[in-house]
């Protein structure tokens, strides 16, 4: 996530996530300057972010901004699986290729 | 753009980076003053022994790529991320054979597009061209921009100055030293990166223990710890057959065979694979530790410099500077001088002018050194942003040359059309799968097609190969017949 903006000095951003639009269950992602955060490792479903700007010097908030919506949906496990099966049949065959050409052209 | 400050002032950065590049140049200058012919300057006098040989592999792999990318593995894909990012070690260890096997059947031998035209003939070298080529330069543009960008959020440096200090630096050393200071630099840029990289991963786990990474991870991130994530489970086995795509088919990695004495490539690749294998899962679990440790990532490339920076200090800052110019240049020194190999053996040798003087050769790599270098430094110029997707594009090509060389190395049946067939369809339809699934399948595709293509049409047409047909020696010695002992 990041913010396309300079944030002036004295300033820090407070990022927060959840699952529902109201933000009745929040979690803190961030709290700084950085005009970024990497966002990752996230199990299927839909979260919601918001961003408030805070004055450090006297504690000052402003408005929560208009929420951020991301949909997380990971590939079905029997497609992951089964590609990494096709990969480890092509990799031990190409392991099997090099092992019995090494001995074959040894021997001869 | 960026979204955070530098972690080194600029004038710190300048001085390193002059440093550094002073250093460079005069040791391919030194180098240089061994280069006394085209095969010299090219392959090193074909005498390069196991320290040198192990090192310039092994710093040759780890490229900004290692250093930037393993850590944004692991952040993406958990700790199957770190093991994929380790798995391109198998490639180092493959290849440990095929080195063996290559200065056997091509004592002479220059360029893997050498070894194709040979093996295969003209058609199939001409599509090998293309994708090795296309890789090669891919590459050295993702290096070079690698620099600048890198340079830019280390130290304030302007990307544009950053960008072609970094390749001025590793064309006027190729240029002058060839594959010596190649090779040479590589060993010291090696123990360097070594240093770098334990110095980092010692004071991480003084900072923070694995049972709070691993908390913090399992309460942040929960996926990036679960054995089946989906995407983890494909790339596992995407990464281990594009990195042994890469290092099959790139003149990078067959120069190096070609210039290591005989029987020695078999022992260096195998080392500089054992020695690779850590380095991406210690820069995984920096990039994991992040949580713990309470830096906020702005950009997952920049794992490396924020965490040397956040334990220890400037100096962390400093040795992460000079770890990542070293990646930087072990690497674009080494496409520089094996693509101009490639192009100067292959295209200007081979199909331009065959009867060219050894003098004419070498003039002829020089020029090529430094087209490639302004040909990168221009289109690195708009800074157009990391270049990893489009290397990441070139996946399914180099996956798809895997089978042709491997049969072509050991199968006498192994023939000129399943050769091109794989190579194409392998490209084609791993294209399709960049594109409909991910990058993560790319390769994979690539490889599995282009196998299955070869092995089709060599069971349908076999063909009977000499192998003595790859040795272009200009004079093949016989065995003297044997004297009668009898009256």
């Amino acid at each position: 996530m990041a913010q396309g903006f300079e944030l002036p000095e004295g300033y820090t951003f407070l990022l927060e996530q959840s699952s529902d639009k109201n933000f009745s269950q929040i979690k803190n992602i961030y709290k700084g300057p950085d005009l970024a955060t990497y966002i990752s490792g996230l199990p299927d479903g839909t979260f919601y972010y918001r961003v408030k700007i805070i004055e450090q010097h006297n504690q000052k908030e402003s408005q929560w901004s208009s929420h951020l919506q991301a949909r997380v949906e990971h590939f079905s496990l029997e497609f992951a699986l089964t590609l990494c099966a096709m990969g480890a049949l092509v990799f031990l065959l190409t392991v099997a290729v090099i092992v019995v050409g090494v001995r074959t052209t040894n021997f001869s | 753009m960026n979204f955070q400050s530098a972690i080194i002032s600029e004038q710190t950065g300048f001085i390193l980076l002059i440093s550094l590049s002073l250093f460079w140049i005069g040791l391919g200058i030194y180098w240089g003053k061994k280069v006394t012919s085209a095969e010299g300057f090219m392959l090193a006098g074909r005498n390069v022994g196991l320290a040198l040989g192990t090192a310039t592999a092994m710093a040759t792999w780890i490229t900004s790529n290692t250093t930037m990318l393993a850590p944004q593995f692991a952040l993406e894909l958990g700790v199957w991320g770190m093991i994929a990012y380790s798995t391109a070690s198998f490639g180092l260890f493959l290849f440990a054979p095929l080195a063996n096997r290559i200065r056997q059947l091509m004592p002479n031998g220059f360029t893997s597009g050498d070894f194709i035209r040979l093996r295969y003939g003209k058609p199939t070298w001409i599509v090998f061209l293309v994708i090795s080529i296309f890789y090669g330069i891919t590459w050295l543009i993702s290096m070079g921009m690698a620099g600048g960008i890198l340079m830019q959020a280390l130290a304030n440096i302007p990307y544009h100055i950053g960008m072609t200090s970094i390749l001025i630096v590793c064309v006027l050393y190729t240029l002058v030293g060839g594959m010596y200071a190649v090779i040479g630099t590589d060993f010291i840029q090696s123990i360097i990166i070594l240093i770098g990289l334990v110095v980092v991963g010692f004071s991480v786990l003084n900072y923070v223990d694995f049972e709070t990474v691993y908390n913090n991870v399992k309460e942040d991130k929960p996926m990036l710890i679960n054995m089946l994530l989906p995407v983890s489970i494909m790339a596992v086995f995407n990464n281990l057959l594009f990195g042994i795509g890469e290092i099959f088919h790139s003149n990078v990695w067959w120069s190096r065979a070609f210039s290591m004495r005989k029987k020695i490539g078999q022992k260096a690749y195998l080392l500089s694979g054992l020695f690779w294998f850590p380095v991406p899962i210690a820069a995984g679990f920096i990039a994991l530790s992040t949580g713990a440790l309470g830096i906020n990532i702005t950009s997952p490339d920049m794992v490396g410099p924020l965490v040397a920076a956040h334990v220890l200090g400037k100096v962390g800052a400093i040795v992460v500077f000079a770890v990542f110019f070293c990646s930087l240049a072990s690497s674009i020194d080494s496409l520089l001088a094996a693509t101009s190999d490639l192009i100067s053996e292959d295209i200007f040798k081979k199909m331009i002018n065959p009867g060219a003087s050894e003098k004419q050769h070498q003039l002829i790599s020089k020029l090529i050194i430094i087209g490639l270098g302004v040909f990168a430094w221009v289109v690195c110029l708009p800074r157009i942003g990391t270049l990893a997707t489009v290397l990441f594009f070139a996946g399914p090509l180099v996956g798809s040359t895997i089978w042709p060389i491997a049969t072509g190395l050991f199968w006498k049946k192994a023939n000129a059309s399943g050769a091109m067939l794989g190579m194409i369809s392998g490209s084609v339809l791993g294209l399709g799968a960049y594109f409909i699934w991910g990058w993560y399948t790319a390769s994979l595709i690539g490889a599995a097609v282009s196998m299955i293509v070869v092995v089709l049409v060599t069971v349908i047409k076999p063909g009977d190969f000499n192998w003595k047909e790859l040795d272009e020696s200009d004079v093949v010695l016989e065995p003297a017949p044997e004297k009668s002992t009898t009256p």
